[in-house]
C-alpha cells in the first residue's frame, strides 16, 4: 500500500555501512566494476527523472556526462582544485547547460526534441575536441586521481562513488515522492490536464532538465576519475546509447530500474569482455528486443508478477511513486 | 433568491474569441451564481468547448472580461486558475490510465501543497507531513465518490462509468469553489448517468460547490440543472430555468429540433 512516506535514511544508511564493511575485502577489478556500476547507476537515474519521469524525450544526455567529466578534470588541471570542490562544480556547470538546453527546448516535444537535443549533444562533443589549449582536443587528458594516505586507490574511488551515489539515489527518491514528483509524472501523462491541475509545465520541465544534468555531471566527474583518461570521443552518441539501454532494461519510470539496468548492462559488458563495436551491437539488440518485448523492462517485470501473486482476480498495480 | 445568492461567483463580460476568421464566441455575458447548477447547451460548433477554454486560461479572449469571486481571471495563468477554486473536467476525462486511480487523484491534489525543492529535496517533517495529508485528501475524495475499493487499480482498466467518477474525485480534492464540467455523462448508460448526476448534485448540496456543465444529453441536464444558457453559433440566445429554456421557441428552433423537445 501507499501508506509510508517516511525517510528511507536508515536503508540509505544500511547500504553505507555495508560499502563502507565490504570494500576493504574486494579485490582492485571488483571495486572498479562496483564503481562503474555506481557511476552509470547515477548517470541512469538522472536520465530516467527527465525521460522515465518527466517524459522528455531528451536524446543528448551524454552531453551532460562529457560536461561533467571535462569540467572536473579540466578544474582539477588547469585550475589546481582539490577533487573534492571540482566534483560538486562539475556539477553545477552541467547544471548551467542542462538550463539552458532546457529553456531552449521548452515549446518542442517527441521528434523535434529528440533531434534537437541530439544536436546539442554533437555540439558539446565538438566544442570540447576544438577546445584544444583546455581539453587536449582529441588526443584528450589525463585526470588525476585522488588520494589519501593509508588506503589504496581503487577503495578510495569505490568509497567516493558508493558515498556520492547513495546521496543522488536518496535525493532523487524524496523528490519523486514529494509534489515535485507527482508534477514530473503529471507532465509525462498530460500537458494539459498537468496545467489544470495548477502544475507550472515550463518550471518543472526546466527543473527536470537541471537535475537530470546535475547527475550527468556528477557521473562524468566520477567516470573521469576512474577512467584516469579521457577523450571527447568517450561522450559519443554512444555513451547517451548506453544510458538509453540501461534504463529501457532497467526499467523507465522506476528508481530501481535504473539501478538494476546499469548493473545488467556493466556487468554484462566486463563479464563478456567484448570489443567495444559488438558491446553497441548488443546494445542496440537489447534496446530493440525490450522495447518489443518487455517495455516495462526488468523493474517493471518484476512489480507486475508481484501484482500476479499478491492476490487473484484483479491485478493491483504498484504506485508509480517510490514507496 | 435573496441578492447574496444571487451574486455572480463567475462573470463574463462580452466575452469574445476568434480563430482566424471564425467566430467561436461572441458577445456571451454570462453569469453563474454561486451555489447553482448551471448548464451550458448548445448544438455542436456553438463554442460551449471554447468557453471552458477562455474560463480555464488556456486560450485567449480576443475581446471581453472575466471575473471570479471579484477578481479579474485574465491576469491568471492557465495553473494559477486550479489555485483561485475553479476545477475543471475534460471532454476525454485526461486520466492518466497508466496509474494507479489513487494515484491519479494524489496528483489532482497538487495544488493543495506547499513544499518547495529544497524541503522535497531534504524530505523534511513538513514534506513529509504535506505528502501525508495529500494522500489523505486522495482517499478521502476517492471514497466520497465510492471508488475506495478501487484505489489501487489502473486507471485504464475502469469502466467508462467508474472513469467519470475518478475524474470528479481527481477535480473536487483541490476543493474547488467552481466545477467545470464537459460533457460528463456522454457515452454513459442510464444508470451510470443517474449515479453521475446524483453525485454532481450532491456535491452542490454537502460541500457548495458551484457547477458550470456542457452538455449534450437533454434529459440529464433538465434533470439537474438549475438554469440554463443556450449558446447557438458563439452567442447566448436564451437563458434562464430549464422550465423556461425548454419553452423558448429560439431554443427549440435553433437547437433542439422544431416541436421534438417538448415530449423529452
Amino acid at each position: 500500500m501507499t501508506t509510508t512516506t517516511g525517510r528511507r535514511l536508515p536503508a540509505a544508511l544500511l547500504a553505507l555501512v555495508l560499502a563502507g564493511a565490504v570494500g576493504p575485502f574486494l579485490d582492485n577489478y571488483l571495486l572498479y566494476v562496483l564503481s562503474l556500476i555506481g557511476v552509470y547507476a547515477i548517470f541512469a537515474l538522472g536520465y530516467n527523472l527527465l525521460m522515465g519521469y518527466a517524459g522528455q524525450f531528451d536524446f543528448g544526455q551524454g552531453a551532460f556526462l562529457g560536461i561533467g567529466a571535462y569540467a572536473s578534470a579540466v578544474l582539477q588541471v588547469k585550475a589546481g582544485l582539490p577533487f573534492a570542490i571540482a566534483l560538486p562544480l562539475s556539477g553545477c556547470i552541467a547544471v548551467l547547460f542542462g538550463l539552458a538546453i532546457g529553456v531552449i527546448v521548452l515549446r518542442l516535444s517527441g521528434f523535434y526534441l529528440a533531434l534537437v537535443t541530439l544536436g546539442f549533444h554533437q555540439t558539446v562533443v565538438l566544442g570540447i575536441a576544438l577546445w584544444g589549449p583546455l581539453t587536449g582536443g582529441f588526443q584528450g587528458m589525463t585526470v588525476p586521481r585522488p588520494t589519501m594516505p593509508g588506503i589504496k586507490d581503487n577503495l578510495l574511488m569505490f568509497y567516493i562513488v558508493a558515498v556520492v551515489a547513495i546521496v543522488l539515489l536518496q535525493a532523487a527518491l524524496n523528490i519523486l515522492r514529494s509534489r515535485i514528483g507527482t508534477a514530473f509524472v503529471a507532465i509525462r501523462e498530460s500537458d494539459i490536464a498537468a496545467q489544470a491541475m495548477g502544475i507550472n509545465l515550463t518550471q518543472h520541465r526546466v527543473l527536470a532538465y537541471g537535475m537530470s544534468a546535475f547527475y550527468g555531471g556528477i557521473a562524468g566527474g566520477l567516470l573521469a576519475m576512474l577512467l584516469s583518461y579521457i577523450t571527447p570521443e568517450g561522450f559519443g552518441l554512444v555513451e547517451t546509447l548506453k544510458v538509453l539501454t540501461m534504463i529501457t532494461v532497467g526499467g523507465m519510470g522506476s528508481v530501481a530500474g535504473s539501478v538494476i539496468g546499469a548493473a545488467v548492462m556493466t556487468l554484462s559488458t566486463e563479464m563478456f569482455r567484448l570489443p567495444k563495436v559488438s558491446v553497441e551491437i548488443t546494445n542496440g539488440v537489447l534496446l530493440v528486443l525490450f522495447i518489443m518485448l518487455m517495455p516495462t523492462g526488468i523493474y517493471g517485470l518484476y512489480a507486475k508478477l508481484r501484482g500476479r501473486f499478491a492476490r487473484s482476480g484483479v491485478i493491483p498495480a504498484t504506485s508509480v511513486f517510490p514507496r | 433568491m435573496t441578492a447574496l445568492q444571487s451574486m455572480a461567483l463567475l462573470e463574463t463580460q462580452a466575452l469574445g474569441k476568434k480563430f482566424g476568421g471564425l467566430v467561436a464566441v461572441e458577445n456571451v455575458s454570462l453569469r453563474v451564481a454561486a451555489g447553482q447548477i448551471h448548464a451550458l447547451i448548445g448544438p455542436n460548433g456553438a463554442g460551449k468547448t471554447t468557453m471552458l477554454n477562455l474560463l480555464t486560461r488556456i486560450v485567449d479572449p480576443s475581446e471581453g472580461l472575466v471575473y471570479f469571486d471579484g477578481h479579474d481571471m485574465l491576469q491568471c495563468r492557465p495553473h494559477d486558475v486550479v489555485g483561485r477554486g475553479i476545477s475543471r473536467i475534460f471532454q476525454h476525462m485526461e486520466l492518466f490510465p497508466q496509474l494507479t486511480a489513487i494515484d491519479n487523484v494524489l496528483i489532482g491534489a497538487y495544488s493543495m501543497g506547499h513544499t518547495g525543492f529544497v524541503h522535497s529535496l531534504l524530505a523534511s517533517k513538513a514534506a513529509r507531513d504535506e505528502r501525508m495529508d495529500l494522500m489523505e485528501r486522495a482517499r478521502q475524495a476517492l471514497d466520497y465518490v465510492g471508488l475506495a475499493a478501487l484505489a489501487e487499480q489502473l486507471a485504464g482498466t475502469l469502466t467508462g462509468g467508474q472513469g467519470r467518477l475518478l475524474g470528479l474525485a481527481r477535480a473536487i480534492v483541490s476543493a474547488p469553489r467552481l466545477l467545470l464540467l464537459d460533457e460528463l455523462v456522454a457515452g454513459l448508460n442510464s444508470q451510470e448517468r443517474e449515479d453521475a448526476g446524483r453525485l454532481v448534485r450532491r456535491l452542490r448540496d454537502e460541500r457548495g460547490i458551484t457547477v458550470l456543465a456542457i452538455e449534450h444529453d437533454m434529459r440529464f441536464i433538465m434533470g439537474i440543472a438549475d438554469r440554463i444558457t443556450v449558446l447557438d453559433f458563439g452567442r447566448m440566445i436564451a437563458e434562464g430555468t430549464p422550465a423556461e429554456v425548454s419553452r423558448n421557441p429560439a431554443v427549440i428552433e435553433a437547437y433542439l429540433g422544431k416541436g421534438r423537445y417538448g415530449h423529452a
